[in-house]
């Protein structure tokens, strides 16, 4: 085949298939493969299950790094929440949303049942006490990506932490956060309210620039 | 609405990540996560092949024996008409006279067909050489009907120990009893030789009874009712006050007998389990995690704690104080917190049950069997104070933590043994101790097996299609 009949064919290709097309079909096609790979973890299949997690274990770990307040206990809540996520496997219902937003609702109330178990969850009103905390550290500021937020979020106290994570980042409502803490309503909108205001105070001026 | 820092964190920690060191979790996690979830798989399944198996061999014998029945259908309905025609052709030529008739006041007719040949006549002997007389030529007189039947091989009526029915009435009565047989199997002179009162069913007029089981009487449906003490436990520590765990379980059952004695019972029941457990302790007043609540009160979110037995629910209180006095630092409270925690179950049990009568109108039995119960509802109640250097404080409901049940379904394993008194032909009421063991198959959460255990006192009703 001449290099002008394949680069016919290549064009004809995508003309016909459309550029969008094409990237629908190939979403359909990882979509299908995640479905195989979920199948074969539900029977225990060891390869697939490493696939599985090789394939979320960034996302995953990285949910575990906002919640934790260090490394460590992130390690500790990921090897939880992949206990908790594997076995319930059976429980995932692919007509009901993606297994990338089920495996995270998973491990997240993986994390709050270790908090719960490891710590008592408290929440902290004196501010004054954890303002240091954040001074220490003001390499956070000079490049602004994931990694710096999640470590500003870590440097949160435990409460604010948590509440933040939920509300912001899970997308959680207020009444669902206070049932999920055992706190009341108002606690978790003053909990998200001054870690909003200690996060404010280190970003202000770089987010009214 | 979200303002610009929350869309701005949102939009930063959401968006795809590349692969790199601070955001990869190392080999280990996976490895020391792994075991877990693959030992438990096979031992649930290990589990749940045990049980389905036993569940299906019940199944397949209750089948087996339902097949095996419908080989041998019921004879059909026959009217007394038909009984009243058979019983005549049977008894052609003999003419049934009541005792009075045959001077015997207290001796019974034979329910039986008796012997139709003509009576034999008195000839003159061709011969006078009485010796050599044979038997059938020898004279004898006409005989009534007793000496008849003695000529037929039947005992004396006096030396029966069987009696039967006196007259036409009473003998077609008797045999619409018996209609679950069919005319033509049943035996001519014997219509009822075995009799066993345990399993006595059908009692013939002068009969004492007679054994019969046939898939008319088989069954049998009974209502239950057993207030139970009962205990959850698991390999984590549980002692935040002292639990007093009461159930309650209410149910209907059937029973199919498989075999004289033996008994296979389905049933459903509802089982509510209720722990209350009272707390009472004293803590360090924590005046950092006091915080404004609205209203000119102050609140304080107190760590006191109580779970229930039942399930891992960790309840706290919140104290609210109305003036804005401030309690100083390290101040003593001290809580009485009482958490009640109610679960509603599905119970569905198979039970295998070994019926023996004592030859009266007792009957003791005992057996057991696999169940499964499913988490129906769930309630938490709660109470309590704080007392404030003996002032009551004031408290709002305390909140309960949503963790999970540990307790949500759970396999069980039944065993009962009892007395049952028949105080009617198919009534019977029954008392036995019955006692329960649930476990989880599998780790909960927190790694660990629960295991329930209840004993108690079931009283019952049941009644018998005899």
């Amino acid at each position: 085949m001449s290099i002008c009949t394949e680069r016919k064919r290549k064009a004809y290709i995508a003309f016909h298939r459309g550029y969008l097309g094409y990237q629908q079909t190939n979403t359909r096609r990882l979509e299908k493969r995640e479905k195989v790979l979920i199948k074969k973890c539900r029977k225990g299949d060891a390869v697939a299950q490493r696939a599985l997690y090789l394939r979320y274990r960034v996302r995953w770990y990285m949910t575990c790094l906002r919640y934790a307040p260090n490394k460590p206990d992130a390690d500790d809540m990921l090897q939880e929440g992949l206990i908790n996520i594997f076995n319930s496997l059976g429980q995932f219902d692919p007509d009901k949303g993606s297994f990338g937003a089920w495996s995270n609702r998973v491990l997240v109330n993986a994390i709050l049942q270790y908090i719960r178990k490891w710590k008592r969850l408290r929440v902290v009103d004196d501010l004054e006490a954890y303002i240091h905390t954040l001074a220490e550290d003001e390499v956070c500021f000079a490049r602004l990506g994931a990694e710096e937020l999640t470590k500003m979020i870590q440097k949160l106290p435990e409460g604010y932490r948590i509440v933040f994570n939920l509300y912001v980042i899970e997308g959680y409502k207020h009444h669902e956060i206070a049932q999920m803490l055992g706190i009341s309503e108002s606690t978790s909108k003053t909990q998200l309210f001054k870690a909003k205001r200690m996060l404010r105070m280190k970003l202000g001026s770089i987010l009214q620039q | 609405m979200k303002d610009r820092l929350e869309i701005f964190f949102r939009k930063k920690l959401t968006e795809p990540q590349k692969k790199e060191a601070w955001n990869t979790p190392s080999d280990e996690i996976w490895e020391m996560a792994r075991p877990h979830f693959e030992v438990k798989r096979k031992r649930r399944r290990r589990i749940f092949i045990g049980l389905f198996l036993l569940l299906f061999a019940g199944i397949g014998t209750v089948g087996w024996l339902l097949l095996n029945d419908a080989e041998n259908p019921p004879a059909a309905e026959v009217s007394k008409n038909e009984i009243r025609k058979d019983i005549a052709s049977r008894d052609q030529g003999i003419k049934h006279m009541s005792p009075s008739e045959r001077g015997l006041e207290d001796e019974m007719v034979m329910e039986s067909p008796i012997p139709t040949q003509p009576m034999p006549v008195p000839q003159p002997a061709p011969h006078s050489v009485p010796a050599l007389k044979s038997h059938a030529d020898r004279s004898r007189p006409i005989v009534e009907m007793p000496v008849f039947a003695k000529q037929a091989g039947v005992a004396p009526y006096s030396q029966q120990q069987q009696r039967f029915a006196t007259n036409m009435e009473e003998r077609i009565e008797h045999r619409a009893a018996l209609k679950k047989n069919s005319l033509e199997s049943l035996p001519p002179l014997q219509p009822v030789l075995e009799v066993q009162p345990e399993t006595a069913t059908i009692a013939g007029p002068g009969l004492p009874a007679v054994k019969h089981i046939s898939p008319d009487n088989r069954f049998a449906v009974r209502v239950f009712n057993v207030p139970l003490v009962t205990a959850f436990s698991s390999a984590q520590d549980m002692n935040f006050g002292n639990p007093v765990n009461v159930s309650h379980s209410f149910g209907v059952g059937a029973e199919y007998a498989i075999h004289k004695h033996w008994w296979l019972g389905l049933g459903v029941s509802v089982l509510h389990l209720n722990s209350r457990i009272t707390y009472s302790g004293s803590q360090n007043y924590d005046a950092t995690t006091e915080y404004y609540f609205g209203g000119g009160m102050m609140a304080n979110d107190v760590s006191f704690q109580t779970t229930s037995s039942l399930g891992e629910r960790f309840l706290t209180a919140t104290v609210l104080r109305s003036n804005m006095e401030p309690i100083p630092q390290g101040t003593q409270l001290e809580a009485r917190l009482t958490s009640g925690h109610r679960l509603t179950y599905f119970n569905l049990p198979v039970v295998m049950l070994y019926r023996r009568n004592l030859g009266g109108k007792f009957s003791v039995f005992g057996g057991g069997g696999p169940g499964f119960n499913w988490l129906l509802a769930e309630r938490l109640e709660k109470t309590g104070k704080v007392l404030h250097q003996d002032k009551p404080m004031e408290v709002i409901a305390m909140n309960a933590s949503s963790g999970h049940i540990e307790t949500k379904n759970w396999w069980s394993v039944d065993a009962k043994a009892g007395l049952e008194y028949r105080f009617r032909q198919d009534v019977s009421v029954y008392s036995s101790f019955r006692f329960k063991y649930g476990f989880t198959p599998f780790l909960s959460a927190d790694d660990i097996y629960v295991k329930y255990r209840e004993a108690g006192i079931a009283l019952g009703l049941r009644y018998a299609f005899y």
